[in-house]
């Protein structure tokens, strides 16, 4: 690994980013681009490790409606008029395809490459037998595109209890029969991968993957399993640090496509992305903090001077010129929502929600119009600038970015990766240029 | 203080980036040994513990956990109950003693030293006590740092206290001297507070009783400076950590709350300096390149990367941080015959790293993971402290 040789100012940055998720990496990465010196400081791990790994654009508009939306920039064409407040909206569609360039070329240039683009929307089989629309997916799972026919050999491990195979494999047979997907499934479950003491989960698999010796061995186990022309759906553990050559090497060895669907958490595909972003912005010499369980801001004449690791007066205070906020909803910590108030954890910046608290849930759990609160979050202007009730800015050189802003509900529209690629690289680059 | 397990929302980030459940499939991960066990362990249901025995006690889960949830508390608190059931070997007696071992192999050099580095005696205590040959054994000094310090005409300026611990005493006098010069460049007069081991061997190999009593002996003699207005430095993170933080959260000592506010890690302290513009930043030009790996219980200290920070005020020098990751040894942990070849497995990664870099001096802050370190891959080690010294000319 190469890594970064030049010297820091002491305790002062250009651009401080809190949070370790993808609009705080980003964020990091746009502002490290710009020349800007980068510090990430965050609670946790960032919630990567919870996502698919693949970035979904827009998925569906209206979120309630049944059908997937065909292509999330032309979609977009008419998002304005419906969501002016929309993270999208504000960021525009020019700045939304040039982050997502820019991220594309990242993942490429590194040992994850994605494929796909904001101008349609894949539609990916997921763990469950179902089907997600997304825009960018990691190569490795490109061939399992549902618009393909063909015929599909589901392959799962017995013992690794976030994928069954027979389940996927029958749902998605009955979504054939009914016409919304193209290719038919069958499925196979392997006995014994040859493990060694270790308990089989899809961490332990995915690093035994990354060996050439243990992938010959299951490409042996394999291939009688395969009828001729079929293609190989795997759950996505194919290789942990090399997956891009595991899995160009096991279709060399099956002679076939392959193809990984995304499990629940923790999710490989999604450290996959998390260690490449990481270690990218390590290599360019951006300091990351992970960990820090209390972040106390030091306000100044409307403007942030500081973050301060402790609440004691001789905790360590970190500066900066501009400071972006990328701390995510509820699950990263961003919101807090108490009896009658939700808030914002670190500024307490004013939250956008409804005064009455019935207006908080729908009384379905899932349902395709999704929950209010996952729209609920912080108002900004166009610069990704926090605003209050009043329109005004908050604080001069702060900036908000992915799910901590108000008006996307990331889990009904299926935007969650758009909307923190787009608004983490616009204010990533405005921090940058800020004074 | 009661960790709340409701937290975790079973998201199993802590069991990815657990170096030991990558390492070996002895132990469970964190979240299963943790916050998962806890609900049988609550109920008073039938659970193994032997796994606990695995947890190297990094905290890297702690760390990366997106909730806070404070896993290795519960480790470690299931852990004393399991041992308070049965008798622990001398073994773990013995390495959770290793300050008595340390006083007697400085009052015993050279022959202790010889001992120590002789093949048969290392087999010996690896048949008969389980302590691996293989293992990095330090060589003690017999001009100890107390002792050194005691010989010297005593400073002027503001009094300041110095908490050396074990390793700065017995193994390695030369770090506190530079400490002791790097202060007193910046007009401080170090004090040397009467001080015992800080107890963190003792509460990892499951002796709390033990730890305790030492912690108390500490908390009255530090209390005593600091009542008289004195603050206290600790050069080691591992020691910091727990007169910070283990001393109130896991022994509930009282009067441990006090040493939080006023026992600062030594380069946290220097920041401090800086920050008020009073840091002595006349640094000499160090024309190289040395790589930093930071310790997981500095990480654990949640004060930032100041050594880092304090580095890159020495013109010249080049600090290039290595990639995040536990060096394996941890304490005792890698002593144990059982699990040397874990330790070495958990500090692969970044053992790779130092080779593939080719660097030749690694400055780390931890006792421990310099000599995991140098023992591995054969650089040379410095404390961050030393670095400053010889940019002060020393």
């Amino acid at each position: 690994m190469k890594l970064e040789t030049r010297n820091f100012y002491c305790m002062f940055y250009d651009v401080i980013v809190i949070g370790a998720g993808l609009a705080g990496l980003m964020a990091a990465e746009a502002a490290r681009g710009k020349g800007a010196r980068v510090l990430i400081l965050a609670r946790g791990m960032g919630s990567l490790p919870l996502t698919s790994g693949c970035i979904d654009g827009l998925g569906y508009f209206p979120s309630s409606s049944p059908a997937p939306v065909p292509s999330p920039l032309t979609t977009l064409g008419q998002f304005g008029d419906f969501q002016p407040r929309h993270p999208y909206s504000k960021v525009g569609k020019e700045r939304i395809l040039s982050a997502l360039d820019r991220f594309r070329d990242l993942t490429r240039s590194g040992a994850v490459p994605y494929a796909g683009r904001f101008d349609s929307n894949f539609l990916i089989p997921t763990a469950l037998g179902t089907y997600h629309p997304t825009c960018l997916v990691p190569e490795t799972m490109k061939n399992g595109v549902l618009s393909l026919p063909g015929r599909v050999l589901l392959l799962g491990f017995e013992g690794l209890k976030d994928f069954s195979a027979f389940l996927a494999a029958e749902n998605l047979n009955l979504l054939q029969a009914r016409g919304q997907i193209a290719p038919s499934f069958r499925a196979k479950t392997l006995a014994n991968p040859g493990w060694g003491g270790k308990a089989l989960n899809s961490l332990n698999l995915a690093e035994a993957l990354d060996e050439e010796a243990f992938r010959d061995r299951f490409a042996r186990q394999v291939q009688p399993l395969l009828k001729g022309g079929e293609k190989l759906g795997l759950p996505a553990v194919l290789g942990f640090r090399s997956s891009h050559r595991a899995w160009t090497d096991l279709q060399e060895k099956l002679g076939t496509e392959i193809f990984e669907i995304p499990l629940p958490p923790p999710s490989i595909p999604g450290i996959r992305l998390y260690n490449l972003m990481r270690a990218r912005l390590q290599e360019k010499g951006v300091r990351t903090i992970i960990g820090l369980s209390v972040l106390k801001p030091m306000i100044e004449g409307g403007e942030m001077r500081g973050l301060a690791l402790g609440e004691s007066r001789k905790s360590p205070i970190y500066r900066a010129s501009a400071y972006v906020l990328a701390t995510g909803k509820f699950v990263g910590g961003g919101l807090d929502a108490q009896r009658n108030r939700v808030c914002e954890t670190l500024f307490d910046l004013p939250v956008q929600y409804p005064q009455n608290r019935k207006e908080w849930f729908n009384t379905q759990l899932l349902t395709p119009a999704g929950q209010p609160f996952n729209s609920f979050g912080v108002e900004v202007n166009e610069d990704l600038q926090p605003i209050d009730p009043a329109g005004k800015v908050v604080y001069r050189n702060l900036f908000a970015a992915g799910g901590i802003l108000a008006h996307a509900d990331s889990m009904a529209e299926k935007s969650g990766g758009g909307v923190a690629i787009s608004t983490g690289y616009v204010a990533g680059e405005l921090a940058a240029k800020t004074k | 203080m009661k960790p709340n397990i409701d937290q975790c929302i079973k998201c199993s980030i802590c069991n990815v980036y657990c170096p030991v459940l990558k390492a070996t499939g002895l132990f469970p991960g964190p979240k299963l040994a943790g916050p998962d066990a806890e609900r049988f362990r609550l109920q008073r249901k039938a659970i193994p513990s032997e796994w606990l025995e695995y947890c190297d006690y990094c905290k890297i889960c702690e760390r990366v956990c997106p909730q806070n949830v404070p896993i290795p508390d519960l480790h470690i608190r299931s852990r004393l109950a399991w041992k308070k059931t049965r008798r622990p070997p001398f073994r773990d007696w013995l390495l959770g003693h290793a300050y008595l071992m340390q006083k007697l192999g400085s009052w015993g050099t050279p022959i202790s030293n010889w001992i120590s580095a002789w093949g048969f005696s290392r087999w010996l205590l690896d048949r008969g006590l389980g302590i691996d040959r293989r293992s990095p054994m330090p060589s003690y000094r017999r001009r100890t740092f107390a002792r050194w310090f005691q010989s010297r005409p005593p400073g002027k300026g503001q009094p300041l206290a110095y908490f050396h611990g074990c390793y700065t005493n017995y193994i390695q006098p030369e770090l506190g001297r530079a400490l002791v010069e790097v202060l007193e460049k910046n007009g401080f007069q170090v004090r040397v507070p009467r001080q015992e081991c800080c107890g963190l061997p003792l509460i990892s190999n499951g002796f709390f009783g033990l730890a305790a009593r030492l912690g108390e002996k500490n908390i009255k003699s530090l209390r005593k400076m600091i009542e008289d207005g004195t603050e206290v430095v600790f050069s080691s993170p591992s020691c910091g950590m727990t007169l910070r933080e283990e001393y109130e959260t896991i022994l509930d000592l009282p009067g441990a709350a006090l040493l939080k506010d006023h026992v600062f890690e030594i380069c946290q302290f220097l920041l401090q300096l800086y920050e008020a513009g009073k840091l002595d930043t006349r640094f000499r030009e160090i024309k190289e390149t040395y790589y930093y790996h930071v310790p997981c219980h500095l990480r654990a200290l949640k004060i930032g990367l100041p050594g880092l920070e304090l580095l890159s005020l020495v013109p010249g020098l080049k600090v290039i941080e290595l990639p995040e990751g536990c060096c394996g040894l941890a304490g005792s942990y890698g002593y144990k015959r059982e699990k040397f070849a874990i330790a070495r497995r958990v500090g692969k990664e970044l053992f790779q790293a130092i080779q593939e870099s080719k660097a030749r001096t690694v400055i780390s802050d931890c006792e421990a993971c310099r000599m995991q370190i140098a023992y591995h891959t054969g650089v040379k080690t410095l404390h961050t402290v030393q670095v400053l010294g010889r940019a002060y000319g020393a």
